[in-house]
């Protein structure tokens, strides 16, 4: 699968129009110049050649060296991917921050005022762009209130955090409409099934039945949904890291893209590829850590 | 006789159906002693189970019970309660269907441990040993590990007894049971049934026991209670009601049925079909699918008319049952 993953995206970016050599050498090189570098990076070798060349330095862990910076693509990646697993991180920690106790809200005051607050809460925070969201928190809080810094990752832990609050903030906007909705369905079922009705039976008090009977079992098909959110969050970091000037993957692949830096952006897509396999796969397994009558096979 | 248990007056259950109000139970009145058993048979739709359900306030959404409901948990005066207060204080219930009654996510023994740790304020070391108890109560073998498992892990019959036994953590003084057999294959009903005989006499438990199973009913109930479109049809001594019905609908639901002497008589089934909440009947609601029915039928209000000491009928001629 990950082999397909590599063809495709290198596939991709032979066919799009532009001279990654003409940028190395720049606009003023002769003709002869663009050869020689050309011949030298191996580019004048037939497709399927460099292909089988970069599948090859694959295999043992080499992503190639950027045109631009001449550095290994591996260590460009490993810096920013620092960046952007604290964005994600805290993203996906706001979104459940924001979103269970929402969700379980709206559910048990189904059709009240509380509900129709938190669902038009949710409409707004869908219709957003995300870069939007980023600008006016920068302008509306982060400039007036000089609590967080406008941009830039910081050296610290502390100055990490503070960095990184607003643009997580961001992408949990933009990705707790969909997890309140999935969790608030899911929950409204699981209010309605049988085994609520024997934890009313059984007594005791409401937090407690939501605790003890519900959340667990109303997070089971919430669990995909986040999954995949997680996969639209790590493009969002593509938008937001933009907003925010974080050094994360998301700002490297604009680059990279920009400066048609073709190593480097193989690198980022495949790394993206990757992530999103592994949260899926992560998914599976807290869903079978969730749900006990689900088993994993190996 | 000392006071009664439970006593329930004119309960009535609103619903919405796509916009429209509908009363699917339409003034319900009975009553019950301690330790007793009292069955309540019915067709699908007959309001059986939200009847039952309307006690513990366990309405699906949108239903709503009115009526006068009283309770005595201690022996005293039946009193008004709300369902909230006897929710794990004097009545518990158990459902038709153990695997969605279970919490699928719960350990068994933590679901039967749930009503101690609760009520008694138990530690959770000691709420396990008592679910363990209660485990090996309702005939569970080797608790110690079954207590660790998961509902899906059980067959069908040891998820009731689960059932059972935290409906029993409580020490209930009315046991619930919505159709707790009807789910079960034959040989683990009979065990089924024999256990909640047995219970009944050792914790002087009284139980209402809803069902379609006629035969069941017979077997397990002191009275039995028939139930035709949202309303009691006849209630009496089990054995009386089977053997000598007072109500057109209670006898062509034992002609419905196979007989117990296993005599090879037809089976009849009764023409037309059970009444749409909706559109009930005015007069007597059985009148339109009754064999005997009469011109004032259509005219009479309901009432149960008691015709000796322990029955009573809502059929205005009972006597055109009599056997010539």
């Amino acid at each position: 699968m990950m082999l397909g993953i590599v063809l495709v995206v290198f596939l991709l970016l032979q066919i799009t129009p532009g001279d990654p050599v003409r940028q190395i050498v720049g606009l003023r090189a002769t003709q002869e110049q663009l050869e020689e570098v050309r011949a030298e990076m191996g580019l004048d070798d037939h497709v399927l050649v460099q292909y089988g060349r970069y599948v090859g330095q694959l295999a043992q862990g080499d992503l190639g060296y950027s045109y631009k910076s001449k550095k290994p693509v591996t260590s460009m990646i490993a810096d920013r991917m620092v960046v952007t697993a604290w964005l994600l991180t805290a993203g996906v920690l706001m979104t459940l921050l924001i979103s269970i106790p929402a969700a379980i809200a709206a559910a048990l005051y189904r059709g009240k005022a509380a509900d129709q607050v938190i669902r038009g809460a949710g409409l707004l925070g869908l219709s957003m762009p995300a870069f939007w969201v980023g600008v006016m928190l920068l302008l509306l809080v982060a400039l007036p209130t000089g609590w967080f810094p406008p941009g830039g990752f910081g050296e610290t832990f502390g100055e990490h955090v503070r960095s990184i609050f607003l643009p997580a903030l961001t992408l949990a906007i933009g990705s707790s409409p969909f997890i309140i909705r999935s969790l608030r369905a899911s929950t409204i079922s699981v209010l309605n099934s049988d085994y609520v009705a024997t934890g009313r039976s059984i007594g005791g008090s409401r937090s407690r039945l939501v605790r003890r009977f519900v959340l667990r079992n109303a997070a089971v098909s919430s669990v995909t949904v986040l999954a995949l959110e997680i996969g639209f969050l790590l493009f969002g970091a593509v938008v937001i890291e933009t907003t925010f000037a974080l050094p994360g993957l998301g700002q490297g692949l604009v680059l990279a893209a920009r400066g048609r830096d073709l190593p480097a952006i193989q690198g980022y897509t495949l790394l993206f590829a990757v992530i999103v396999v592994a949260v899926y796969l992560l998914s599976d397994i807290a869903q079978a850590m969730l749900d006990p009558r689900v088993e994993i096979e190996s | 006789m000392s006071e009664h248990l439970l006593e329930v007056s004119d309960l009535h259950v609103t619903m919405q159906r796509r916009g429209l109000p509908i009363t699917p139970v339409d003034g319900v009145s009975l009553t019950l002693d301690r330790g007793e058993i009292l069955g309540i048979a019915g067709e699908s739709g007959s309001g059986k189970t939200l009847t039952l359900r309307s006690i513990l306030g366990l309405l699906p959404k949108g239903g709503v019970a009115e009526g006068d409901l009283r309770f005595s948990n201690d022996g005293g005066r039946p009193a008004p309660f709300e369902p909230t207060e006897v929710h794990g204080h004097g009545i518990s219930i158990i459902f038709q269907e153990p695997m969605t009654a279970l919490n699928p996510t719960m350990r068994v023994g933590d679901h039967i441990a749930e009503g101690p740790r609760i009520h008694q304020g138990m530690s959770k070391a000691d709420a396990r040993t008592r679910a363990i108890e209660l485990m090996r109560l309702v005939g569970i073998p080797s608790p110690e590990r079954r207590a660790r498992m998961w509902p899906h892990q059980l067959s069908g019959g040891l998820r009731q007894r689960v059932m059972i036994a935290t409906a029993l953590s409580t020490e209930p003084k009315l046991l619930l049971c919505d159709e707790p057999t009807t789910a079960l294959d034959v040989s683990v009903q009979d065990q089924i049934l024999g256990l909640l005989q047995e219970l009944r006499g050792r914790l002087e438990m009284a139980i209402i026991f809803v069902s379609h199973d006629i035969a069941v009913l017979g077997e397990l109930c002191d009275r039995l209670a028939i139930m035709y479109a949202g309303q009691i049809v006849e209630i009496g001594p089990a054995d009386d009601v089977i053997s000598q019905p007072n109500h057109p609908y209670t006898a062509a639901l034992m002609a419905s049925v196979p007989s117990f002497q296993g005599t090879s008589e037809e089976l009849q089934g009764i023409p037309g079909h059970p009444p749409d909440p909706g559109a009930f009947a005015s007069g007597c609601r059985f009148a339109p699918r009754c064999a005997f029915a009469r011109d004032d039928c259509t005219q009479t209000t309901y009432e149960l008319r008691p015709t000796s000491d322990d029955r009573a009928t809502a059929c205005i001629h009972p006597e055109v049952l009599a056997q010539p």
